[in-house]
């Protein structure tokens, strides 16, 4: 067990644990290599995190992540952070290529596993050097643990399943309204929770 | 093409647009619900509207942490030699809102002066990225259009006279204000037109079609057109494919469809 992890720990550089992901970015917009080594240190496990729950398929995951991490390279020059972390900026570009790699396929596919904790706590342990990465995992299980059954499932299947509100209402058999307000409460609980990490537009 | 629908109807007028805040956070709309609500966003004049769905999509990033697991071994160095052989876009350099009501010479002198490089050979340099003067004008031009698109629909989605069709069994919608005398047509999950072909909009009125436009899909599947007519003889807007100069009337079925 012990050779296993270590072979995911990776030393950070005394100098990079400094710099906040905003300035990583914005150095990668100068075409900065090193700080896009550092960007994907800090964020390759939370895009292949999210993408591989998405899309499903590993080898799709692999190649979306890469799709991801291109799109970040080329459009960095493109992040303003006067309207949000660089954070944000970069989960959402990954969660929405992951969304219309699912929702351009033709074919059915079985959507209806509900998320499983326990995989991804025994996953996450494998990344425990980024103490920061941990410490929000944590938060964000915490708040998520904090909202009703309905709101948080009617959330996971969204976010995690890659569904349409649509498509949560049909799974759940649940008027559309009711997944729009569940979605909208339940967000705003998840936001005031983890207020203290969460930046939103400009004052 | 994608035929997914919506026959949520309920969100026709925009101050309902305001409960899809959670589901767009959590990239819960279709397309061509995802293109109204940011278009009805973009217009308000709350900073605090836009200041939440800020938040509440911040918050959505942060549910990517649960999900986190390491990636696979030998992705990093693939990430890393595609940033090697891949040009970034280059960095905004002009002030859109202040330049969009000048005349175009005068904004591209602009943008040579504000990147701060003397042409020499045909390109400009920008910091450690090359871009050649063809490439800033046809991004300029892009620009541009995308503003006077983005402008054209918040001023129909924010109409007080503001009503949506959408279609039946497809993933495509008109916001229509007569008081604007505009609609726009939105379609998603479109493939892009083949070669040699295009796609072309049609208003549909009793005594037959008129061509309302050229156009191609974006990237990720989504057109947007915006139309300034008198709507009111129009039954519906449909889209055909024709050849890439267009036709005077329609020489296939349509492929989207939608009955005002």
């Amino acid at each position: 067990m012990p050779t296993e992890r270590a072979a995911h720990l990776r030393p950070v550089p005394a100098g990079r644990a400094a710099a906040s992901d905003d300035d990583v970015l914005l150095a990668v917009a100068r075409a900065d290599r090193d700080a896009f080594a550092d960007l994907y240190d800090r964020f390759a496990p939370r895009v292949f995190g999210i993408v591989r729950k998405v899309v499903r398929d590993p080898s799709r995951s692999e190649e979306v992540t890469q799709e991801v991490f291109g799109e970040v390279w080329r459009t960095a020059t493109r992040f303003d952070p006067d309207r949000g972390a660089a954070r944000t900026w970069l989960l959402t570009m990954a969660h929405r290529r992951a969304i219309d790699c699912v929702r351009s396929e033709q074919a059915s596919r079985d959507r209806d596993e509900r998320v499983g904790h326990r995989d991804r706590v025994r996953a996450f342990d494998e990344v425990a050097e980024q103490v920061e990465t941990r410490l929000e995992h944590q938060q964000v299980r915490d708040a998520l643990d904090h909202l009703t059954a309905p709101q948080r499932e009617a959330i996971e299947l969204a976010y995690f399943g890659g569904r349409t509100y649509r498509e949560v209402a049909e799974l759940l058999d649940t008027p559309l309204g009711t997944i729009k307000t569940r979605m909208r409460d339940g967000m705003i609980r998840l936001r005031d929770r983890l207020s203290a990490g969460v930046q939103g537009g400009p004052a | 093409m994608n035929l997914h629908f919506d026959r949520d109807r309920a969100d026709d007028t925009p101050a309902a647009l305001h409960q899809l805040a959670g589901a767009y956070a959590l990239g819960a709309l279709p397309d061509e619900k995802r293109v109204v609500f940011e278009a009805w966003l973009e217009a308000q004049a709350d900073p605090a509207t836009r200041a939440e769905v800020a938040e509440l999509v911040a918050t959505a990033a942060l549910l990517a942490a649960e999900a986190a697991e390491p990636p696979p071994a030998g992705l990093r160095d693939a990430v890393l030699a595609m940033a090697d052989q891949t040009r970034q876009l280059p960095p905004p350099v002009v002030d859109l809102a202040a330049a969009r009501d000048r005349r175009r010479p005068t904004w591209v002198r602009r943008a040579t002066l504000a990147v701060g490089g003397v042409a020499a050979a045909g390109a400009l340099v920008l910091g450690t990225a090359t871009v050649v003067q063809g490439d800033l004008d046809a991004r300029i031009d892009e620009l541009e259009r995308d503003l006077a698109a983005d402008r054209e629909l918040r001023s129909v989605v924010t109409a007080a006279d503001a009503e949506v069709r959408h279609a039946d069994g497809q993933d495509a919608s008109v916001v229509l204000s007569a008081s604007e005398g505009r609609a726009v047509f939105t379609a998603g999950g479109l493939a892009p037109a083949p070669d040699g072909r295009t796609y072309q909009l049609w208003l549909v009125r009793t005594d037959g079609p008129t061509s309302a436009g050229l156009f191609d899909a974006a990237l990720d599947g989504v057109a947007t057109r915006s139309v300034a007519a008198d709507l009111s003889d129009v039954v519906a807007f449909a889209v055909t494919l024709e050849p890439d100069r267009g036709s005077t009337s329609p020489t296939s079925d349509p492929v989207v469809v939608v009955t005002l």
